[in-house]
């Protein structure tokens, strides 16, 4: 089973600052991966080289087994990526936005994906407003009905439950877990282990730059 | 899905949002309008010849609204990330680079029309200078723009030096055509012998399909992180 | 210093020589212009070497482009920097020459007008390559501005051709008077080889210590890693 995404030997450095050292890493399909550790251990950036947004300094990396490089198109159109920037605009209504990013993916069967990720989302009755007038809350949850529009099968999500009410963070974990239930491959990167804890499969703890635990939830809870 | 339907898409986001916000447009036309002011004063239209003045005048209004305008709407992109959501995903890089060109064609457009009219109550202007001949250089001087224009201000948007990386690659590159549309409106406006007409005509639409060919091969790689 | 610098360099300091020897002591004073046409040996090749040099970085960048290989990086912006001192010192030894014999330092015609852009486009690549951290982001970036800057200068000069020119009708190929007496074309191509070795030499010269710098910095920076640090 071809991974869906690989990391060999990959470095990335800023200037003479190391952020990434010698990271090895395969996350397989349908496997929901937790990556944690301090702040400025370097998670953002490893997330940031998986998504494609950064290259690595030194080492490989390979999703769905393919360069990204060189299979640009495809490998992009099976990821989803869930940010810092909810990469909505904001002067658009959560309809139009969604329907621009089924354009960007080159989407058949626009009005039904729209609509049931809009239901899925509990925004069916704002998908006529302006994101503008969105809470935090519900434009992460918009953020993510963009992320899963076209189906990706890798979802990478850097720090979702930042600036979330209770209520907020369990209707997104709830969701999260029906993703990885559906055979999505998750990378999460967060420092709020306990409740993705539920649903993950594995931990991978980043220090300084450097895998220092990569463990089955089980045996970490252990 | 087709190229036209991406086209489609993203002139449709581009246009509805700029509605919505009306920055861009609100840019370009303020800021043509108060060059042309800056010309009407340093250059009073009483005692300067209209020919001479105008073409000049109209040109450095259009581009450094434009310019403005360019740097707007890509400053608006990058604030939520629409721009790398874009930039993520599998979109033909060509595609995206018409459309961009479009869209701003259309906000430049409701600018230049704006200074054309200022310009037929300052200047004078009449129906018989406003031919077919002169809205064509309209038309290919915008293009021209846009099509350099487009893919130096995700360069300079990425650079340190942000809006003011744009006028500074730009104009150089520029520079030929500017020389050309001057001249080609100069002679229209004159109403006089159209003799070198023809050559600077061949020239603007050289250069617009020389960088508009660049700039479809090349502004992926500007997208790129 | 390897051999073929070596070589390089011998090359450079006997045709130089021989073209100072032959400006200053064989060639007479041009009829009309006098002493000061002279510039006109050195002027004329800057010129060209500095047109050069911008056609080598974009010619460089465009490989980096397809084999993203950072060494041609390197040579691109060697190019650049070495090329900018040679088409400001046409800039500089123009007007010298122009004083004299036109009366006037400057006039926007066909090739001044022409150099001064290139002028720009060097300082506009130089300044965007100053403003951007990332190499590898630079050098991507760079190429495409520099491909474009490239790809600009025929067009900026079939402008201004098609514009009226006021450059004395070209002593080199070109117009009805041109043509060298055969002293003149020999120093000049003596001229145009002595100072195409030199940028040679200079632009060798700088991408070898940019190449260094890289090296070195990241062999720091690999040491620094396997030491642990992270900071």
């Amino acid at each position: 089973m071809v991974a869906a995404c690989e990391l060999r030997g990959i470095h990335r450095r800023f200037g003479r600052y190391w952020a990434l050292v010698d990271i090895n890493l395969q996350i397989q399909p349908g496997e929901a991966v937790l990556v944690c550790g301090p702040n400025g251990a370097g998670k953002s950036t490893l997330l940031s080289i998986c998504a494609t947004l950064l290259r690595p300094t030194h080492g490989e990396l390979l999703l769905f087994g393919k360069e990204p490089r060189k299979h640009r198109a495809e490998v992009r159109a099976k990821m989803g990526y869930l940010l810092h920037q909810t990469l909505l605009d904001d002067a658009l209504t959560a309809e139009e936005n969604l329907r621009f990013y089924a354009a960007l993916y080159g989407l058949d069967q626009v009005d039904a994906r729209v609509r049931k990720r809009l239901e899925e989302a509990g925004l069916a009755h704002r998908a006529k407003d302006t994101v503008q007038t969105f809470s935090r809350g519900m434009r992460q949850r918009l953020s993510l009905a963009r992320a899963l529009l076209h189906e990706p099968d890798l979802l990478l999500l850097d720090e979702p439950l930042t600036g979330l009410d209770q209520q907020a963070k369990d209707a997104l974990c709830e969701r999260l877990a029906l993703e990885r239930q559906a055979g999505r491959a998750l990378i999460i990167v967060s420092h709020e282990l306990p409740q993705l804890m539920g649903f993950s499969d594995r931990v991978v703890r980043i220090d300084g730059g450097r895998i220092v635990q990569d463990q089955p939830i089980a045996e970490a809870i252990a | 899905m087709s190229s036209w339907a991406l086209i489609g898409a993203v002139l449709s986001r581009d246009l509805r949002a700029e509605w919505r916000r009306r920055e861009t447009v609100l840019t370009i036309v303020l800021f043509a309008l108060l060059t042309v002011l800056t010309f009407v004063f340093s250059f009073d239209p009483a005692r300067h010849p209209r020919e001479l003045v105008l073409p000049g005048t109209l040109w450095t209004a259009f581009f450094f609204a434009g310019m403005l305008g360019l740097n707007r709407s890509a400053a608006r992109d990058q604030a939520d990330g629409v721009l790398t959501g874009i930039a993520m995903s599998p979109a033909d890089r060509g595609w995206l680079y018409v459309a961009k060109i479009i869209s701003h064609f259309v906000f430049m457009a409701v600018g230049e029309t704006v200074v054309l009219l200022l310009s037929i109550v300052w200047y004078d202007l009449r129906s018989e200078h406003l031919t077919g001949m002169f809205f064509l250089v309209l038309l290919l001087g915008t293009i021209g723009f846009l099509a350099v224009g487009n893919v130096f201000v995700v360069i300079g948007q990425k650079s340190r030096l942000q809006e003011v990386m744009l006028p500074v690659l730009l104009l150089p590159v520029l520079s030929p055509l500017i020389l050309g549309l001057v001249e080609a409106t100069a002679i229209i406006l004159a109403s006089g012998p159209r003799g070198d007409l023809i050559s600077w005509l061949q020239l603007i639409i050289a250069f617009d399909i020389l960088f508009l060919g660049v700039g479809f091969l090349l502004y992926g790689q500007t997208l790129e992180d | 210093m390897r051999k073929f610098d070596l070589t390089l360099l011998i090359l450079a300091a006997v045709t130089l020589t021989a073209l100072f020897y032959a400006v200053f002591l064989v060639v007479p004073n041009e009829r009309t212009m006098g002493f000061v046409q002279k510039i006109f040996y050195i002027h004329v090749p800057c010129a060209w070497v500095a047109f050069l040099a911008f056609g080598v970085t974009g010619w460089k960048g465009f490989r980096f482009l397809q084999t993203r290989d950072m060494s041609h990086d390197i040579s691109a912006s060697a190019s650049a920097e070495v090329g900018l001192v040679f088409v400001s010192l046409v800039l500089i030894t123009g007007p010298l020459w122009a004083k004299p014999v036109w009366g006037i330092y400057w006039t926007w015609d066909l090739r001044l007008t022409t150099t001064f852009v290139l002028w720009l486009l060097f300082v506009a690549y130089m300044v965007l390559r100053r403003s951007i951290e990332d190499p590898e982001r630079r050098a991507t970036l760079s190429a495409v501005v520099g491909l474009i800057g490239f790809l600009d200068v025929p067009v900026v000069y079939l402008a201004n051709r098609v514009k009226a020119t006021q450059h004395p009708a070209p002593v080199v190929g070109g117009s009805d008077d041109s043509g060298l007496a055969t002293g003149f074309a020999l120093t000049f191509t003596l001229g145009l080889i002595a100072i195409t070795l030199v940028y040679f030499i200079l632009y060798r010269l700088r991408r070898d210590v940019a190449r260094l710098e890289v090296a070195t910095e990241n062999e720091i920076v690999d040491r620094m890693r396997s030491q642990g640090a992270s900071s």
